[in-house]
């Protein structure tokens, strides 16, 4: 393929005027597949000859494995095979950690080993020639067990005499972090007022529509394992399987079906499901498939960071904090599986949307009997803006403030974008003020504010709350050299590929792959552009391959990264092929390069007027090869990798990095009233102002934002994953794990104020996790309505049961 | 979250249904499906044989009118009973709580007859049922015979339905001057429901000369609130009376607890839904 070695790429266009196809709020065609129900997800790749596997799973928060007899479980017939810990143990290594010791000694494998340590770990694998037949079986696994005792709470987890979860580790830490940046203790001691308090998140799960599932087959004659999987960056995840299972990377095949029904950040630890079928298909030399139930997917799909923060904000009277002192403990789960990652991911958002520079942070990840967390939509970044969010309440409460002013006189202004955090991070344009009022506009603050006044004298529960939040996205590797300098990664790429066919169609392709996020039409309003062609000529062949597609290592739908890094690499790798596309035609058509434009399909001169469609400039390219310019390579294929320059590359010895290149932002306002006999919570208005940057396609971007604020609803006012003191979860199907579906959501105001990125080469911002916005503003919001009751509340979730209770206690 | 093994049965006759649910101690009838199939595919309940009886010719969906009794169909969908304009007309309760149960799909399948047959206290029909004093047409190998309402429940998923005995039916005799309502509250619409509340009471010029009051998950079985019905006759329906009716409809209950609703927190909920209920009544009769 020809590459260059250096790009010289002219930046995007300024104003979205300039543009013809990108901009638009194309129809997202793709959105009829799966409403149609022809989309084709991992369930549906079928092999002949497939053996199907399911999990026995552990009853137990913490018990030790005494026994395993398989025998009854192996005289079921249909059974193939029952694979356990032991056996594995035997035959693969623990996963690489990325904490370095003492809890990068941590053995973990993807079946219990020894002991159990959370509800739902998988202890047992049974083979069996259908999935009636594995699940029967996987009950007849029977499994002696010994209870230890329980830890699920982090910080109880760190004290001295705890239940120790690892014994190769010796204690529950599994890694603590001192950011000290600018001089928070000088601001504390100059401070006007120090406001402290004590803010949680709750635990929550990504719940995707489509649970996690891996199809995998050997191939004999070549020694190779094809590995079908939704995993969200699968030659990322390579590494970890194959360093587990040592083989080469090349020894593996890793497919995508080209429908992935959700992800949410839930699809990444799932590389331990991975590693089993895997293994198990090459020792039973047969393709095997296990899809996780929807019980296996909520108890152990991956769970969001629970956290604890213990905070003092330094505040002047006026209003203005000064600094931020704080201690926070961080609940991993059971196993580390992309942790102790979140306890940097959230240095992502450091000071908030908020302008202060004296920051101080003690921050500990504990491991628990509970379900293994990792990256779930908002990774990590949800709660430190919620610790913010509520913080900022509490100043006002303090200074007996308007929340609404408070936020403003602190919000970071637009004249000192780009914002350099103290951490580093560069904030990459917007206006933070005018998005933050035109909110204050859109769901009518003062008229509220008013209203609830007479709704009080009338004993009715109104409540405004206000959220304002940081939403980074397209994440550099190097933060998580914070926790160990060894992690073998660093910034971020990814890659594009357009070509031409013979018939002159216009293919794309990029090493991410769509969730549910519209990549086709997205990623065709790019290709578009540069050859100003409409997206009828356009192809994006959607679906990961490692042999057949192209990928970077870090390739994938994760982070917000697709727009903004595939975008990229698509736009790039237009722009060359164009350029090949132009000097071909130029030849052809005996003119020069400089008065020829691409245009629908073709190459226009714009001296003669004369055409040359694309596919004639194909033909030449493909097949009558001896026409070409005479040192030219034939084909029309472009390929390019887009690595971002993040200017802070590398963390310093003060751990600052620029954790992501794009920070968009979203200003969220929630009226609710509570009912004052049965406590229940509605909303009566949510508004949402947000800036993501240029929009590609304004209708994805508008879709993305909805998911994302219903999904913060959700978490707020339904989903929690409750663990009683044996560490059993409680809520481990949807007759108890709420999940908000569209009819729980209420009408949402929504407005974009667009600012470029000053950092993305399109000017586009990652968008999609949303930084959790509702659930500040859904919180503030409750609190603020039970005032008069005088109840104060902790957590980011919500129940009119605890309300209830907390009402009636007093 | 696929079931354990079973055998299906598929009987031609209504009298082959009740032979194989009589003989086959661990069968159970399936009708919608709405309990019965998350429960197998949860694992937490396994009968070893299922007979069918959703298309047998006496259950399929119905609802009738036979002088001042409606008569319902074992098969009629939640949907139907929904919709259903004799049952509106006649037994709002009973149309209110059918609307209220879960989601459209699930009302499209489950039916009447499985709701109660069930015997769920966290079932909506059941206390519309109870409300509506309905008697439950039940079919055995010995024949037919009607069992009131009030005596149908026993305990936790145990009624009085005998070894063989199935559901083919309801009656109700339309109330006169009656004023109903249905209210429920609920986390999520295919969640365990919080607290439900029907009230069926006979209005004259503003007194109540009779009351029926079903409670869901408010005990081990659908109830009714006997005290506060007897305390609401014959007594002028006002903000006192309601009060009351709804603290003497659950002062002595102790419902169950899970993690949505503490047993406090229902009772509170039940006696809320008490009062609306009848408010809602009041206003009604005031229009």
């Amino acid at each position: 393929m020809p590459q260059k070695a250096e790009l010289v790429v002219e930046k995007a266009p300024e104003t979205t005027a300039a543009f013809k196809y990108m901009g638009t709020p194309v129809k997202v065609a793709e959105d009829l597949i799966p409403l149609q129900g022809k989309g084709q997800y991992l369930d549906d790749v079928e092999i002949p000859g497939t053996l199907y596997m399911a999990y026995t799973l552990s009853p137990y928060g913490h018990a030790k494995i005494k026994k395993i007899d398989t025998s009854k479980c192996l005289e079921l017939p249909g059974v193939h095979y029952v694979l356990t810990g032991e056996e594995l143990k035997a035959n693969m290594d623990p996963y690489m950690q990325i904490a370095p010791p003492p809890s990068g000694n941590l053995k973990d494998y993807p079946l219990a080993v020894d002991k159990v340590r959370y509800y739902g770990e998988p202890v047992a694998a049974v083979v069996a020639s259908n999935a009636y037949i594995a699940e029967d079986a996987a009950e007849l696994v029977d499994v002696e067990y010994e209870p230890l005792p329980v830890v699920t709470d982090a910080e109880d987890a760190l004290k001295e005499g705890s239940p120790v979860l690892h014994d190769s580790v010796g204690n529950n830490l599994v890694w603590r972090g001192v950011w000290d940046l600018g001089d928070a203790e000088k601001a504390l001691k100059e401070a006007d007022y120090v406001v402290e308090d004590t803010v949680k998140t709750h635990r929550y799960a990504a719940v995707p529509l489509e649970t996690s599932g891996v199809l995998a087959t050997y191939d004999q004659s070549v020694d190779t394992i094809t590995v079908y999987s939704v995993n969200q960056m699968p030659m990322f995840s390579l590494p970890i399987i194959c360093g587990a299972l040592r083989m080469p990377p090349s020894k593996f095949r890793m497919i995508l079906p080209p429908n992935v029904g959700g992800a949410f950040g839930g699809k990444i630890i799932n590389f331990t499901h991975i590693t089993v079928v895997a293994y198990l298909s090459k020792l039973l030399k047969a393709p095997v498939k296990y899809v996780e139930n929807r019980s296996e997917n909520i108890m152990s799909g991956t769970h969001n960071n629970e956290r604890i923060f213990h905070v003092k904000l330094a505040v002047r009277k006026d209003g203005r904090v000064t600094g931020a002192y704080m201690k926070a403990v961080d609940n991993c789960g059971a196993y580390p599986r992309y942790e102790p990652a979140g306890a940097v991911i959230w240095a992502q958002v450091v000071p908030g949307i908020y302008d202060v520079q004296n920051v101080y942070v003690d921050f500990s990840q504990a491991t628990t009997n509970k379900g293994p967390t990792g990256p779930v939509r908002g990774y990590s970044r949800i709660q430190h803006n919620f610790m913010w969010e509520r913080m900022m309440n509490r100043v006002a409460q303090k200074l007996n403030m308007d929340p609404a002013e408070v936020r403003r006189l602190n919000l970071i202004k637009a004249e000192q974008m780009p914002y350099e955090g103290p951490s580093r991070t560069i904030y990459d344009g917007g206006d933070y003020h005018k998005a933050f009022d035109t909110l204050l506009d859109t769901i009518e603050y003062g008229k509220w504010r008013e209203k609830q006044k007479e709704a009080r004298k009338q004993g009715k529960l109104i409540g405004i709350g206000l959220s304002a939040v940081i939403d980074s996205g397209a994440n550099n590797f190097a933060q998580v050299k914070i926790i160990n300098p060894h992690f073998p990664a660093s910034g971020s790429m990814e890659v594009g590929l357009v070509m031409i066919d013979q018939f002159g169609t216009l293919v794309a392709r990029t090493g991410t792959t769509d969730q549910g996020q519209s990549h086709a039409t997205t990623f065709g309003q790019i290709v578009s552009e540069v050859f100003n062609t409409g997206p009828e000529n356009v192809v994006f062949q959607q679906g990961f391959d490692s042999i057949s597609n192209v990928w970077a290592a870090f390739s994938g739908a994760y982070a917000s990264r697709s727009a903004v890094m595939a975008g990229t690499a698509l736009y790039y790798a237009a722009i060359r092929l164009k350029e090949k596309v132009l000097t071909i035609a130029a030849h052809a058509l005996g003119e020069l390069e400089s008065d020829l434009e691409a245009k629908d399909a073709a190459v226009v001169s714009m001296k003669t007027d004369k055409k040359l469609p694309l596919g004639d400039i194909a033909t030449l390219a493909w097949l009558d090869v001896n026409k070409l310019p005479e040192d030219m390579e034939p084909g029309l294929v472009s390929y390019a990798v887009y690595k971002p320059d993040f200017t802070y590359n590398m963390p310093d010895e003060k751990k600052r990095v620029n954790n992501t290149l794009t920070y968009s932002y979203a200003i969220h306002g929630t009226v609710v009233e509570v009912d004052p006999e049965t406590y229940e919570m509605k909303i009566l208005k949510h508004g949402v102002v947000s800036d993501p940057g240029f929009m590609i396609n304004p209708l994805v971007v508008e879709g993305q934002e909805m998911g994302a604020t219903l999904h913060g609803i959700s978490a707020a006012l339904m989903e929690n994953l409750e663990y009683d003191e044996d560490g059993i979860l409680l809520t481990s199907n949807f007759w108890d794990y709420l999940v908000a579906g569209a009819k729980h959501m209420p009408d949402i105001d929504m407005k974009t104020i667009v600012t470029r990125s000053t950092s993305s080469v399109l000017g586009v911002r990652g968008v999609g996790e949303g930084g959790g916005g509702p659930i500040g503003s859904i919180v503030n919001a409750v609190e603020d309505a039970l005032q008069p009751l005088g109840i104060k509340l902790l957590s980011s979730n919500l129940s009119a049961n605890e309300l209830y209770s907390k009402a009636n206690k007093k | 979250m696929r079931p354990r093994p079973f055998l299906l049965h598929r009987p031609n006759t209504l009298k082959e249904a009740s032979e194989l649910l009589y003989s086959h101690e661990d069968a159970k009838p399936l009708a919608g499906g709405q309990s019965l199939i998350p429960m197998m595919k949860l694992r937490i309940y396994s009968p070893e044989e299922i007979v069918m009886i959703g298309h047998l010719p006496e259950m399929q969906p119905g609802v009738k009118q036979e002088g001042s009794t409606i008569v319902i169909n074992s098969m009629t969908t939640h949907d139907m009973v929904h919709h259903n304009e004799l049952i509106s007309e006649y037994l709002p309760v009973l149309s209110e709580a059918a609307a209220a149960i879960a989601d459209q799909q699930i009302r499209n399948r489950g039916t009447i007859g499985g709701n109660i047959a069930h015997g769920d206290p966290s079932t909506n029909l059941s206390a519309a049922l109870l409300a509506l004093d309905a008697k439950v047409l039940a079919s055995g190998k010995d024949g037919q015979r009607e069992i009131p309402i009030d005596e149908f429940f026993l305990d936790l998923f145990t009624t009085a339905l005998e070894p063989g005995e199935i559901i083919t039916g309801f009656k109700v005799d339309i109330p006169k001057n009656s004023r109903q309502k249905f209210m429920k509250i609920t986390r999520s619409d295919t969640a365990f429901p919080l607290a439900f509340v029907a009230v069926n009471i006979q209005l004259s010029d503003g007194v109540v000369k009779d009351a029926r009051i079903g409670l869901g998950v408010a005990a081990p079985t659908p109830i009714r609130a006997t005290e506060a019905e007897e305390y609401l006759k014959n007594k002028q329906l006002n903000q006192e009376t309601i009060l009351k009716t709804a603290e003497m409809a659950t002062k002595d209950l102790e419902p169950p607890g899970d993690v949505h609703a503490s047993p406090e927190y229902r009772k509170n909920l039940l006696n809320v839904l008490m009062k609306r209920c009848l408010n809602s009544l009041l206003e009604e009769v005031k229009q």
